[in-house]
């Protein structure tokens, strides 16, 4: 089995584990669990993409990058406190996702494409409201301190892999190093994983923790 | 060329938005490090200022508690030698009067004697009351055991008291601290807990010195915010603040009460 299908068990196994508490848990826990599993439902789609359909999975990573965007910007909507704060997050999920269907409306073109300006655009926001949240709560407990912390790496360091494989592309040196990037994404994913299964634990076996 | 133009434009995009993602998160990073700092350091004062804020409080029970005792003294005074005086002094004015037979006289000297008799007694009892000399004398081990014997005596509740420490090389400035604090746990066990039995006990543990006191009251719910706010607790924990330990202190209703405090 490729790497990538224990990439896929984990993931289903942590789907799983958070749908357990789906519906004792508030609003905050149920919006990271669709988002689980939205990610997991996506990521399986894309790779199967081609084998099905024929098509590249470059047109789910728009779906995968906007419904990332959509439902993160409301999960860290509901856990940020300051009107200020809500009032960015607010006005950035109405403002944003128009500015992208204007673009594609304006050029369907570049829907079949990469589009790095997409990816800054909707992935910078969320790591904005990340750190918001680790500042709100600097000295105090913290809602789901340990999935945002897992959050802000995964956004951090996947964005960075994902233009620095661009950067590669464009010279043609992406097959001599696809390998090497795709098992670092895995790792990085591992770890991600690492934090939302800490995450659970402290939740499923915590009634203080509940969200 | 068309070709090597389109390939440049987006080697350039590539390297730009790189560039736009490396100085977006410096600057997420900077900004966030720059808040928390200034927040670290508000958490930090209103801490102070929580501090500052308990010890007034503690400061304003010591005071409170000092004019309620000065109360008390006066009122002692006032009652128990006063007004014996007093009659002490009419009597002696009687005295003056001509033409007393001697039956007469001798009454009046012997209500003179008893009443001076009695007003000595009183002022013997009120400095006892102030400070036992016993602890002055032969020190604190000696002024808990009168202590205790004292409340024995009363026959409606039993003390048991247990000592491991020398308290002799202890300054001596601190051995009221202690007795105070254990009058006023014995006072409250009494009177609001209606204790039957008592036990005090103390131990020199790692050079730690703590003194634990348990009773089979009436308790109350010591995590309510309520009844810690009692001025004898107040009191308690300024002394064992002077007395550079901590304390911890358990109640439930129905559970009688646990206090344990060490000292240096």
């Amino acid at each position: 089995m490729k790497p990538s299908y224990y990439l896929y068990i984990t993931s289903a196994i942590l789907c799983l584990l958070y749908l357990i508490g789906f519906f004792r848990n508030g609003k905050v826990y149920k919006i990271f669990t669709i988002y689980l599993v939205g990610v997991l439902v996506i990521d399986f789609i894309s790779s199967k993409l081609y084998s099905w359909f024929r098509i590249y999975n470059v047109f789910m990573q728009h779906f995968y990058e906007l419904f990332q965007f959509v439902i993160l910007s409301y999960f860290f909507s509901l856990l940020l406190k300051t009107r200020a704060q809500l009032f960015t997050v607010y006005i950035i999920l109405i403002v944003l996702p128009i500015f992208l269907l204007a673009r594609y409306l304006i050029d369907p073109n570049l829907f079949f494409e990469y589009n790095l300006l997409e990816t800054y655009l909707t992935t910078m926001p969320l790591i904005v409201y990340s750190s918001m949240h680790l500042y709100n709560n600097l000295g105090e407990k913290s809602d789901f301190y340990y999935g945002n912390l897992g959050l802000l790496f995964y956004l951090f360091t996947s964005t960075f892999i994902f233009l620095f494989y661009r950067l590669l592309s464009v010279f043609d040196l992406e097959e001599k190093i696809n390998d090497l990037m795709v098992n670092l994404n895995i790792t990085l994913q591992y770890i991600k994983f690492a934090f939302f299964f800490y995450q659970w634990k402290l939740i499923y076996f915590n009634k203080d923790e509940r969200n | 060329m068309n070709a090597i133009n389109l390939e440049n434009n987006e080697i350039i995009q590539v390297v730009f938005f790189i560039l736009l993602a490396f100085i977006s998160m410096f600057l997420v990073l900077i900004l966030f490090f720059y808040f928390s700092r200034k927040k670290i350091v508000q958490i930090e004062v209103d801490k102070k200022n929580l501090e500052i804020d308990h010890q007034k409080e503690l400061l304003n029970s010591v005071l409170i508690t000092q004019e309620e005792e000065r109360k008390r003294i006066a009122q002692d005074l006032h009652d128990d030698i006063s007004s014996k005086l007093n009659v002490v002094s009419l009597n002696s004015h009687l005295l003056k009067t001509p033409n007393l037979n001697e039956t007469e006289q001798l009454e009046i000297t012997n209500n003179i004697i008893e009443l001076t008799q009695k007003a000595l007694e009183n002022s013997r009892r009120i400095a006892h009351d102030l400070l036992p000399p016993v602890l002055e004398k032969f020190g604190l081990h000696a002024g808990i055991e009168e202590l205790v014997e004292e409340f024995n005596s009363t026959k409606t509740v039993k003390v048991s008291y247990k000592n491991q420490i020398e308290f002799e090389s202890y300054p001596i400035e601190k051995h009221l601290h202690i007795f105070r604090i254990l009058q006023e746990l014995l006072n409250n066990s009494l009177r609001h807990g209606k204790a039957t039995e008592i036990s005090i006990q103390f131990t020199n543990f790692d050079n730690r010195k703590t003194c634990t006191y348990i009773d089979n009251g009436l308790g109350f719910d010591s995590s309510s915010e309520e009844n810690q706010k009692g001025l004898g607790m107040k009191n308690i924990e300024s002394r064992i603040n002077f007395l550079g330990g901590d304390f911890n202190f358990t109640s439930k209703p129905n559970k009688g009460v646990k206090m344990v405090f060490n000292f240096n």
